[in-house]
């Protein structure tokens, strides 16, 4: 979760996450996983691979900071 | 080596640190006759300071005699004078005190000392040279770790961003559907950059002379949903509008707009207000070009594929319109169609799935292109023989679309559309649910059409006899399950209507 919390743009895969925190990969799948299930992370699923980022709490109505005139 | 980045006094608090510096000490205490070591930062006006420091030695070696040393004031006069010579020099303090002192460097500067107090007297100048040659090592060793660390912060998050852009480019690659690929692009490109919105528009070149290019809004992320998408910019008007002109990047503090350069201007993509308030710096750009660029490449690959799709069908209807002057339609094969659709759509078909029946219910009598006039239009009963001609026809037909490499997943539906719900149709007597569903469906469908529109030997019966016809086959001819979806697309979707006035 610390990877992801130091470097929030980030969008991995378990082997990228694996390599960058140098934990084995097995350990790293499970625990990703696992923080999906609680909502810390988003997974991308697709037919050939999943990657894991930090959710984007991205809200449609969220506004905008107004410019200065 | 030159350490660039650390400043001295933390260079020097690096070396202090060091555990080989506090090691040294057991190498060569004995062979100096048990000194007093310490370390001071590089001198300056303020002697209270230098006294500092040398006390701070005893964090290091926890000699207590470090808490009341009296040379202080000597040695900071000595070093005051000799502070900026590299070398390492022995000297005598008033009242006879030998010292050693080395300095510590960083490069063209002296960050530090290294010394040695109550020497023992006729020390080897071999075994104080090796001192400093050992320092000299600790301090190198303390430059490289540190030169490490530099290129670790410096290289670390460029490794990350590339890395995270890859598997961006794998997961936008992963669909072929252009507005799937368009808005899980906004999404990420908003997660990469750590941006409230992300907008992308892609140019719409419209046929016609007087027609004018505009760009569409293809995808919105983060933006109040009264902000439509589909939304039409003018060439040159707006941010949006001056860089799909001039095809050039625009990065202001709050906003990063970017053209999607294929050939020509393909599109832009913007990102506006980054989530902790702070600037976009040349280092999104980076990113964000990046990313434009790989995604250039999977918006026109979804873009080919959407035009191949366009082509197949089209001549696929042309091929449907082909075979339909053959027989009377006295019901637009259309009304078929939709009622197909809407039965994939009722038992959740997947997209692919759904495509493959579209095509195969406009394909399932291609066959007919082999069948002679006077069978298909015949209006007393079959012969035997001209039976097994028209019985042989979902075979043909699957031959002839087999050739199409882009409808291989059509071939099943239409080869066993003649197979029945208990095992007993052909051709393989296929039984239940190992009949491919769109396969069970066009048989709904087949059936339903013979019915609606009759055939040369045999009356059109209206929508309720074709209901009870269904229904009384349900189980054994048909899926019991499809014949539901059908009922309920029937009743719903107004067919009788269609049946009457057509689409």
């Amino acid at each position: 979760m610390s990877f992801f919390t130091e470097n929030q743009g980030s969008i991995d895969t378990p082997r990228g996450v694996a390599t960058w925190i140098s934990e084995p990969l097995a350990a790293v799948r499970l625990a990703l996983e696992d923080l999906v299930r609680t909502g810390s992370l988003k997974a991308h699923r697709t037919s050939s691979t999943v990657a894991y980022s930090c959710p984007s709490d991205v809200r449609p109505s969220a506004r905008a900071p107004r410019r200065k005139k | 080596m030159k350490s660039s980045v650390l400043n001295d006094r933390d260079f020097f608090e690096c070396v202090r640190r060091n555990e080989s510096l506090r090691r040294l000490r057991d190498s060569f205490d004995t062979l100096a006759g048990n000194p007093v070591w310490w370390v001071s930062f590089k001198v300056t006006d303020n002697v209270h300071a230098f006294r500092v420091s040398l006390e701070s030695s005893y964090e290091i070696w926890s000699d207590p005699r470090l808490k009341k040393f009296r040379h202080a004031p000597q040695l900071y006069a000595v070093l005051r004078r000799h502070g900026k010579d590299p070398k390492p020099h022995l000297f005598r303090t008033p009242g006879g005190t030998l010292h050693y002192c080395v300095p510590i460097r960083s490069g063209e500067r002296t960050v530090g000392f290294l010394g040695l107090s109550d020497v023992r007297k006729g020390v080897s100048e071999s075994l104080l040279r090796l001192l400093a040659e050992n320092l000299g090592l600790v301090v190198e060793v303390c430059a490289k770790g540190e030169e490490l660390k530099r290129l670790s912060a410096t290289i670390r998050p460029r490794a990350i961003a590339l890395s995270t852009v890859h598997t961006v480019h794998r997961i936008i690659n992963s669909t072929l559907n252009l507005d799937e690929l368009i808005s899980r692009l906004a999404h990420l490109t908003a997660q990469v950059l750590r941006a409230n919105r992300c907008s992308i528009h892609l140019v719409e070149r419209p046929h016609g002379r007087r027609a004018r290019v505009t760009l569409v809004c293809k995808a919105l992320v983060g933006f109040p949903k009264h902000r439509q998408s589909n939304r039409r910019i003018p060439m040159g008007a707006g941010v949006e509008g001056l860089v799909a002109k001039t095809a050039r990047t625009v990065l202001r503090r709050k906003f990063i707009c970017l053209p999607l350069i294929d050939e020509d201007v393909m599109g832009v993509m913007t990102v506006l207000y980054k989530k902790d308030g702070r600037e976009f710096t040349h280092f999104d750009q980076e990113i964000l070009t990046t990313l434009a660029e790989e995604a250039v490449i999977a918006i026109k690959n979804a873009q080919l594929y959407e035009e191949q799709k366009r082509v197949t069908l089209g001549t696929i209807q042309s091929l449907a319109v082909i075979l339909g002057t053959r027989v009377n339609n006295v019901v637009a094969p259309e009304v078929f169609l939709r009622v197909a659709l809407k039965m994939a759509q009722e038992l959740h078909l997947s997209d692919e799935d759904t495509q493959a029946l579209h095509y195969a219910t406009l394909l399932k009598d291609t066959a007919r292109v082999g069948i002679p006039d006077e069978i298909l239009k015949k209006p007393t009963r079959l012969t035997g023989e001209e039976y097994q001609l028209l019985r042989d026809h979902p075979i043909k037909g699957a031959k002839i679309v087999q050739s199409f490499e882009s409808l291989k997943p059509v071939v099943p539906i239409i080869l066993y559309s003649r197979e029945k719900f208990d095992g007993t149709g052909y051709p393989e007597g296929l039984k239940g649910e190992g009949i491919p569903v769109g396969a069970r469906i066009l048989s709904v469908i087949n059936a339903f059409e013979a019915i609606i529109t009759g055939r040369p030997y045999r009356d059109r019966s209206s929508l309720e006899d074709a209901m009870t016809e269904i229904h009384k086959n349900s189980g054994t001819q048909f899926d019991p399950r499809v014949v539901e979806a059908f009922d309920r697309v029937i009743k719903r979707e107004g067919v009788e209507r269609l049946l009457r006035h057509g689409p």
